[in-house]
């Protein structure tokens, strides 16, 4: 690592003679306090604070390094002189993970020995499980925040103070679960049927979603290096999802609504149409984005279009072989046009808000674009269908929802009818944009 | 050593660069000019392969930069506009770092930076943090950070804004000490009178369209002159167009900047044909050529090519 100049430079930019010795002095204080104020005993008091610094320090400090490292260079200008150098998408995403926190991991590691050192009554292993989960937890916080900043940079080139506010937050966010179930966990994980010791399955998972994370954000960095990038990464974390969650809900009863259907099948095909829906929302759908995709599938260069194509794009598929394989494994329940009907009127919907999101993107004034598509999806899904109901009764909400307990016709045929209207309308929106860059 | 073919590129809502194709001499130093919103940091940032194009091939050496920008890298500098240094590093800790991520071989790395640093008469700020730097000498910085790795290309983008007179001399002399070193640079720059102390070709860049890439030098093989008429005269424009090997640089009712051939004997041919034409000349003499002439006759041109 330390032969990777993006890592020296951080360590050079964080790492002054001051911080290094102030870091230790303050914890130092804390720590001794605690010890203190608990009879001067070194236990639980001790490692309950040396774990709330850690928290501190990595979660709160160590995710705002994080979401700045990226977005400052941004600011600064010095982006593009980073995408002039030969420096590789390892090099620069292990220099900013670990080069841009390095101070708070400095701190973080003294905090950790302390709770090391005085958790009472803990086995060395359960000890070394926490410690790992935690520091597993800190980098993925960190790693969520790198993602979000690429992504937000690739999506528009610009700083903006509230975005890395926001980053910093989901950082956060992302991070606070597992690090309150690192200290809550001794209840077993059962998965796939299978009873698992809840701290061996934190620590794997946290391992895993760091990994995924870290994952995600070379692939960025790849692109934003103009690097071609295969979708396989991509599609191997959303097969991971559907198989994860679908793991909790193994062997489960199926809900009310959803009789015949498997409920682990049922998580695992709505991975890939929330990671449509997720992507669609992130990723950028200028004309300029669109108009390449469409040359690309013109050309039939397919190989192309796989490395270039919005990763939503790439998805939406996915959900449709999902949908076949819920309605395959009903084949025989007697529940099979029942399923049918409510995956098809998913894929429906799904193909109208995506025209939607489209539609609303490609407008000439689409500076609130994504907000007005997250008004329409709050409009359609909930308050215009409880409107709806309230007035003219359980069958309107065929419009809105896709509700197998009304006639089966219906449930597809509204869903249809509205995604023809919603693709006639970007058609004619598509159309003019690109004559209107043409000339 | 740089070819550019039918490069397109998009903004959502406008194109920007419209078919450009031009191509760079090995050891030019090349002025990119034209109106502001004409293209000229698009342009740059696409041969960077910082900005991919909709279509369009850039070669350099005959190796195309889409195809595989980061190896590229290695052989390009690029100063933007809105160029940034990390201010809280000393100016020797910014070139090492420069040196280190365009892979310098670090054996070399202590003389590239010392070379560098005395090239732009920064070597005794080098322990100095970058963000108590003036502007001048962060600028130099900057154009150290970009030519550390010894490029063959150099890309810089308006890097005289914001200089004193001094500074922009000096820095003019430093872009023709890099092309006595061998390297090709393309600058772009509002500041003609600058330019023309170091460019040696010109490329006129004009709504997102090349409108002429001449070298320099070829123009001295035409001469600017002054003409001015007894009498003011409304229709001295179309006159004046009627007369062939003539381009109007501009012109009003009693006088007119035109461009002709620098050879003598067709001179005296031009002026007999303007008095037997029935132009009252008055005096008809030879102008100073220079780059900001040179570039309104071009743009002008152009657009009196669309008007009709």
């Amino acid at each position: 690592m330390s032969n990777n100049p993006e890592f020296r430079k951080n360590v050079w930019l964080e790492l002054s003679g001051y911080r290094v010795i102030g870091m230790p002095l303050v914890i130092g204080s804390v720590l001794f306090l605690a010890y203190v104020s608990n009879a001067r005993k070194f236990g639980a008091e001790i490692s309950q604070t040396a774990g709330s610094l850690y928290f501190l320090i990595t979660v709160l400090w160590g995710t705002k390094l994080a979401a700045e490292s990226i977005m400052n260079e941004i600011r600064e200008h010095t982006w593009d002189g980073q995408r002039m150098s030969v420096l590789t998408p390892w090099q620069l995403v292990l220099g900013k993970l670990f080069g841009s926190t390095i101070y708070t991991w400095y701190g973080s590691s003294i905090c950790l020995a302390f709770y090391a050192l005085s958790v009472p009554d803990t086995p060395y292993a359960r000890i070394l499980e926490t410690v790992f989960s935690l520091v597993f937890a800190g980098i993925l916080g960190h790693a969520v925040c790198l993602l979000a900043s690429l992504l937000s940079i690739q999506k528009e080139r610009k700083f903006v103070k509230s975005q890395t506010t926001a980053i910093l937050l989901l950082g956060i966010v992302a991070v606070t679960p597992f690090v309150s179930l690192v200290f809550s966990r001794e209840k077993p994980a059962t998965w796939f049927g299978n009873s698992y010791g809840g701290p061996e399955f934190v620590l794997l998972s946290t391992a895993a979603f760091a990994a995924w994370t870290i994952l995600g954000v070379y692939q960025l960095m790849r692109r934003e290096l103009q690097m071609k990038n295969s979708p396989v990464s991509w599609f191997a974390f959303v097969l991971f999802m559907m198989i994860y969650l679908a793991g909790f809900l193994y062997g489960a009863k199926p809900g009310a609504g959803f009789e015949g259907i498997n409920p682990a099948i049922l998580v695992a095909f709505y991975v890939p149409l929330g990671a449509t829906y997720l992507m669609a929302f992130i990723e950028r759908k200028d004309p300029v984005t669109l108009r390449g995709v469409e040359q690309l599938v013109r050309e039939r260069k397919a190989g192309a279009f796989l490395q270039k194509a919005p990763r939503w794009l790439l998805t939406a598929p996915l959900v449709a072989v999902m949908a076949v394989v819920m309605v395959a494994g009903n084949a025989s329940n007697g529940t099979i046009l029942k399923t049918a009907a409510f995956v098809f009127a998913v894929l429906l919907f799904m193909v109208r808000d995506l025209s939607v999101m489209l539609f609303l993107n490609l407008a000439d004034n689409n500076r609130r674009a994504e907000l007005l598509n997250v008004l329409y999806l709050v409009m359609a899904y909930a308050i215009v269908p409880i409107i709806v109901e309230a007035v003219h009764g359980d069958m309107a909400t065929v419009l809105f929802w896709p509700i197998t307990t009304q006639p089966l016709f219906l449930v597809v045929v509204a869903p249809l009818v509205e995604m023809a209207a919603a693709l006639f309308l970007l058609s004619g929106r598509w159309r003019r944009k690109v004559a209107a860059v043409r000339g | 050593m740089i070819e550019v073919r039918s490069l397109v590129f998009d903004y959502p809502g406008k194109r920007a660069l419209k078919e450009v194709s031009f191509s760079l001499r090995q050891g030019s130093i090349t002025a990119l000019v034209g109106p502001n919103g004409a293209g000229k940091t698009t342009l740059l940032r696409c041969l960077a392969a910082l900005e991919e194009p909709v279509s369009g091939t850039i070669l350099l050496d005959g190796r195309d930069i889409l195809a595989d920008p980061r190896a590229t890298h290695r052989q390009i500098g690029y100063l933007s506009d809105f160029f940034g240094l990390y201010e809280e590093l000393t100016a020797q800790q910014c070139l090492d770092y420069a040196a280190l991520s365009h892979g310098v071989d670090p054996e070399t790395q202590p003389d590239w930076i010392l070379s560098c640093a005395r090239q732009l008469e920064i070597d005794g700020k080098l322990n100095q943090k970058a963000g108590s730097l003036s502007r001048g000498q962060r600028q130099r910085l900057a154009i150290a950070q970009a030519i550390i790795h010894r490029p063959r290309l150099l890309l810089l983008d308006e890097p005289a804004s914001g200089l004193d007179p001094e500074s922009r001399h000096s820095l003019s002399l430093l872009f023709r000490r890099l092309q006595e070193a061998g390297m090709t640079l393309l600058v772009s720059s509002h500041i003609l009178s600058e330019l023309e102390e170091y460019c040696t070709d010109m490329l006129v860049l004009q709504e997102g369209r090349i409108i002429d890439n001449t070298p320099l030098v070829a123009r001295e093989e035409q001469a600017l002159f002054e003409l001015r008429v007894a009498e003011a005269l409304p229709d001295l424009e179309n006159a004046l167009l009627q007369l062939a090997g003539v381009e109007i640089v501009r012109v009003n009712q009693g006088s007119a900047l035109i461009s002709c051939s620098s050879d003598p004997a067709r001179q005296h041919e031009l002026l007999r044909e303007m008095i037997a034409g029935g132009l009252r000349v008055c005096a008809f003499g030879q102008s100073k050529q220079n780059m900001q002439d040179v570039y309104l006759r071009t743009v002008q041109g152009d657009r009196q090519k669309g008007v009709r």
